[in-house]
């Protein structure tokens, strides 16, 4: 462990008071009166809301959500279902870089930027989805996982369960790859939708991401392998295996019975090492690194799958 | 029902017993209240915040996988409000330097080392989901699995973001 991590183990912020002492009062209060817990009924909910806000906004919107949420129809392989939270679609358009910006208005529902369904929001709230330029993902598709995350996280009719949780694991699983939350334009200084969702998917991020994990593997790599010690060499290309490479070049880099070493492509320790900058194509990012040996350099290409954030392969040229 | 273990008391907490949910919430307040602070760095907002993400998982208890630890479900319920609240609220988390002069360290009260000073600032400018990252990581003791668990995350990126938070700490730390 270094100094750092000492010094953040030891140091822990700490608000200047305890929680109140009617903190799980106010909790168990809370849930005594609003059972039935778990299997609460969504309507009752949702009328209990209206009640208490009793304007006319919310009034359309009830009749907005018994218009479309009590129908049902399907749109290229998704099938609508009807639900008392909902989803709209409120338009679409193609962004410079040629990928779409979707609006999604979402009613009573929340979906948070994790993809992972929290409390139920009140009232309306608008999303802004940009959907890569290579993803097939279809504005249609994209409403239905939001819809479904929405629904999978509170209380939905057994008949729609199964179908809900297909759509908030789709959801899950796209978030961050086929498409990303982004902030309204408007309100974003740059004039850009910028990505707020997971700052390792786009192209900057990507970049930085591989930047810190070849530095981070290559600097460990020689602080652990400065010996001749073969045990320690040995230790090190397990490290450097386990802790940066993925599967298939773990195996090649641990399993190296020769003194060619495979993360150096070379017999020898570097003096030191330049890392050229990142270049990102797709899910891939690859970065040339110059290996310099006083009178001789070498290059060195690494290869990362940023969306593993591993190494996957490491090529040599001299 | 104090003696009681996690298992039973979420079994009982299913059955609407709301003693045995408070039992609960009594076991994981304080580290619940204190990642949430961490985040958002304002003791009322965290409270508050705190006390949504019990609430919400008594509602959600249903889904919870018992074969997960429920401490770490409970940190990513927390954790998301967390990040959602601030998202929500617009604002950063470039605590003043009254709201930095709040955030003391236990084991150096009153008087705290300039180390820890100076730490306490860098972590101030990390943004909410790095300081979340390092809360989970060396405050509550999550690892890289529970971390990523708790963020649906890669285990891959976790360690990468740490990497880089901990570069971006360095950096601050001259």
């Amino acid at each position: 462990m270094n100094d750092l991590d000492k010094d953040l183990a030891s140091y822990k912020p700490r608000p200047s008071h305890e929680v109140s002492t009617a903190f799980t009062h106010r909790i168990v209060d809370h849930i005594t009166n609003n059972e039935p817990a778990h299997r609460s009924s969504h309507f009752k909910e949702f009328f209990v809301n209206i009640k208490l806000h009793k304007s006319a906004a919310v009034l359309t919107a009830i009749a907005a959500v018994f218009l479309i949420g009590g129908s049902a129809y399907a749109t290229d392989g998704f099938t609508k279902l009807p639900a008392f939270l909902n989803a709209f679609f409120a338009g679409q358009s193609v962004a410079p870089d040629k990928s779409r910006i979707v609006a999604i208005d979402t009613d009573d529902c929340h979906v948070d930027y994790y993809g992972v369904s929290g409390n139920k929001a009140s009232g309306d709230r608008r999303h802004l989805y940009r959907i890569a330029e290579e993803s097939k993902v279809t504005a249609d598709e994209l409403l239905q996982m939001v819809q479904g995350n929405c629904e999978a996280g509170d209380d939905t009719p057994d008949q729609n369960a199964s179908k809900n949780s297909q759509y908030a694991a789709d959801f899950t699983a796209k978030l961050g790859k086929d498409f990303y939350e982004v902030t309204p334009c408007n309100t974003d200084p740059s004039g850009y939708c910028s990505v707020h969702t997971d700052t390792s998917s786009d192209t900057a991020d990507k970049k930085s991401a591989t930047r810190t994990l070849v530095e981070s593997a290559y600097s460990t790599y020689l602080d652990a392998y400065g010996s001749d010690n073969t045990s320690t060499i040995q230790t090190a290309r397990e490290t450097f295996g386990n802790n940066f490479a993925a599967a298939g070049l773990k195996s090649k880099i641990v399993k190296n019975p020769y003194s060619y070493d495979a993360v150096l492509c070379a017999q020898g320790t570097p003096l030191s090492i330049k890392y050229g900058s990142p270049a990102v194509s797709g899910k891939t990012a690859t970065m040339i690194l110059t290996m310099n040996y006083g009178e001789s350099n070498s290059k060195v290409t690494v290869t990362v799958d940023t969306s593993s954030n591993k190494i996957s392969d490491i090529t040599c040229s001299f | 029902m104090q003696d009681m273990t996690e298992h039973e008391l979420i079994a009982h907490s299913l059955q609407h017993n709301a003693q045995a949910y408070a039992v609960l919430v009594e076991r994981y307040k304080d580290a619940i209240y204190y990642h949430c602070f961490a985040i958002v760095r304002d003791e009322d907002q965290a409270e508050d915040i705190a006390q949504e993400s019990f609430i919400s998982a008594y509602y959600k208890l249903d889904q919870f996988d018992q074969s997960r630890k429920f401490s770490t479900w409970l940190f990513k319920i927390a954790t998301n409000n967390a990040l959602t609240h601030i998202k929500r609220s617009k604002r950063t988390v470039n605590a003043s330097e009254e709201q930095l002069e709040s955030i003391v360290s236990p084991h150096t009260t009153p008087h705290r080392s300039a180390e820890h000073d100076e730490l306490h600032r860098a972590i101030a400018k990390l943004s909410p989901r790095d300081q979340a990252i390092i809360s989970l990581h060396y405050w509550q003791g999550l690892n890289f699995k529970e971390i990523a668990e708790t963020l649906s995350k890669p285990e891959g990126s976790i360690k990468v973001w740490i990497l880089r938070a901990k570069e971006q700490l360095r950096k601050e730390l001259g």
